[in-house]
């Protein structure tokens, strides 16, 4: 194997909610600078299984948390410095109910919301980190499901995935195109 | 037509079958013969290019509109938000672009290809379509493998290093893509208003092919000769028959053949990727709210802010057609 990265990379992470794209940072030994390189997520291709062969989804998803918390706490960093500079802060009680939320997120879901898109990110994140998931065996159902999940855009889609760790569901592979599901069996217990 | 495993002389008195490493060590001496002088080309131009697919467009985040009041700041909720800028769209990568000049090369003969174990043990030599298979199509599949090395010798790939990296040359000193961002750290409060547009070049990325130096193979090939004897191919030299045949016939098929081999470029298509994929990347941040007093003027302005995040990706591949 042998890539630019190869024996360089310094840092690696998922570049976008979707989790189709992944940075590579690696520095490079004739200037020292540390460069950007992108491979996209795709398990037909041999530059992005080899990397995964090197560094498993698992660890791919914690340093794209651990990137993310950098970012919250250089955020919580900026946002103390400035309110203790400058005003009062009240707090409001948000009206909303827990289930209102809940509601809210799954039935109004915009992939074009920023937020959104963000809160997706998260959550897809979160069901990776689980254990059920994360020592999941290695078979194409699983596989197949961790690639769903990955490809979700509504949340409805991470849980039907997650579902497949936790409660048995089953996917539908559709025939047309590699990894695309035509729907999930949900047995009832 | 059959892929043969060629056969060497051992040095102790032997003929045995070449391994798989003698074979790369083919590969890689054909790729170089393919490299002296590709059929299948990727350029860059100015622009118009036949490669790069629609949509190749750079954007970033701008800050928003400076407000200003007479008495007391306008809030964070009134002030304009910082907005998408759609910069540069490029197109700037051309090809795959055949040299088809070229011709098969004509039949050897007995004498002229190498020789094999067949299935009842005896010295057979290869005929014209198992030379094919054997050395041709085996390099052609080598080049386009994912993994870049001295066996991929003459193909192209996308880099994001200020030069060519050791065993490549870089095909034009024009980035194909250059990816910019708001550059936080040129936005100040006591620049407001500060300018709208403020960006940065992230990452350059460049069209590099790979360009190994020869290196002949460890383990000579075995021929037949017109009186029975057997004789080892010459090692050190481009222009022996067959290493001619090697060479002529590398660069045909690669830009010719119609058996499925012929050498071919993508982007976001089907094949391996090769190099870094190209993106797009934007801060994602909702604005940095920031006020300025001066005397009576409360001005407050949003800049961009937030992580990088990919916004498209366009991957370059190599296929077979």
């Amino acid at each position: 194997m042998a890539y630019l990265w190869s024996d360089k990379v310094t840092d690696f992470y998922y570049s976008n909610p979707e989790l189709d794209t992944v940075a590579v940072m690696w520095t490079d030994p004739e200037d020292g600078l540390t460069r950007e390189h992108y491979i996209k997520v795709d398990e037909d291709d041999q530059q992005w299984n080899d990397f995964v062969s090197e560094y498993s989804y698992e660890v791919i998803n914690k340093r794209t948390e651990i990137r993310h918390e950098q970012f919250r706490e250089q955020f919580r960093e900026a946002f103390r410095e400035w309110s203790q500079n400058n005003v009062n802060i009240e707090y409001v009680e948000k009206s909303e109910s827990f289930e209102d939320i809940i509601m809210d997120y799954i039935s109004n879901f915009d992939i074009t919301d920023t937020d959104k898109k963000e809160q997706l990110f998260k959550l897809k994140l979160k069901v990776f980190e689980l254990d059920i998931v994360k020592n999941s065996k290695s078979s194409d159902m699983f596989k197949n499901a961790k690639t769903f999940i990955r490809k979700s855009e509504n949340p409805v889609e991470v849980l039907l995935g997650y579902m497949v760790f936790a409660n048995g569901a089953e996917l539908k592979m559709a025939d047309t195109e590699k990894f695309a599901v035509e729907g999930v069996y949900i047995p009832i217990k | 037509m059959t892929v043969r495993t060629p056969v060497k002389y051992d040095g102790d008195g032997n003929i045995t079958e070449m391994s798989s490493a003698d074979l790369v060590e083919w590969y890689t001496y054909i790729a170089y013969l393919y490299a002296k002088s590709p059929t299948v080309t990727v350029t860059v131009v100015s622009g118009s290019g036949t490669l790069s697919p629609s949509g190749m467009t750079d954007t970033r985040l701008k800050a928003g509109a400076a407000s200003t009041n007479a008495s007391a700041f306008v809030a964070e909720g009134t002030t304009a938000e910082p907005a998408t800028v759609t910069g540069t769209t490029y197109d700037k990568i051309t090809g795959p672009t055949y040299d088809t000049s070229g011709s098969a090369g004509s039949d050897l003969g007995v004498i002229g290809y190498p020789l094999y174990i067949d299935g009842d043990s005896n010295l057979r030599a290869m005929n014209q379509a198992d030379y094919v298979d054997t050395f041709i199509y085996a390099s052609l599949d080598a080049m386009i493998n994912g993994t870049e090395s001295a066996a991929t010798n003459g193909t192209y790939t996308i880099a994001t290093g200020g030069s060519a990296a050791t065993n490549y040359t870089r095909v034009s000193s024009t980035a194909v893509f250059i990816d910019t961002r708001a550059d936080t750290s040129a936005y100040a409060a006591s620049g407001i208003p500060e300018t709208l547009d403020q960006p940065t070049n992230v990452t350059s990325f460049f069209v590099d092919r790979r360009s190994d130096a020869r290196a002949f193979p460890s383990n000579a090939l075995l021929f037949a000769e017109s009186d029975g004897q057997i004789i080892q191919g010459p090692l050190a030299a481009d222009d022996t028959t067959f290493n001619a045949a090697l060479e002529n016939d590398i660069q045909f098929y690669a830009a010719e053949d119609s058996g499925g081999h012929k050498l071919s470029y993508n982007i976001n298509g089907s094949g391996n990727s090769r190099g870094s994929a190209i993106v797009d990347t934007r801060l994602n941040g909702a604005g940095n709210y920031q006020t300025r007093q001066v005397g009576d003027d409360y001005r407050s302005q949003e800049f961009p802010n937030g992580s990088a995040a990919t916004i498209s990706t366009f991957t370059f591949k190599i296929v077979h057609v």
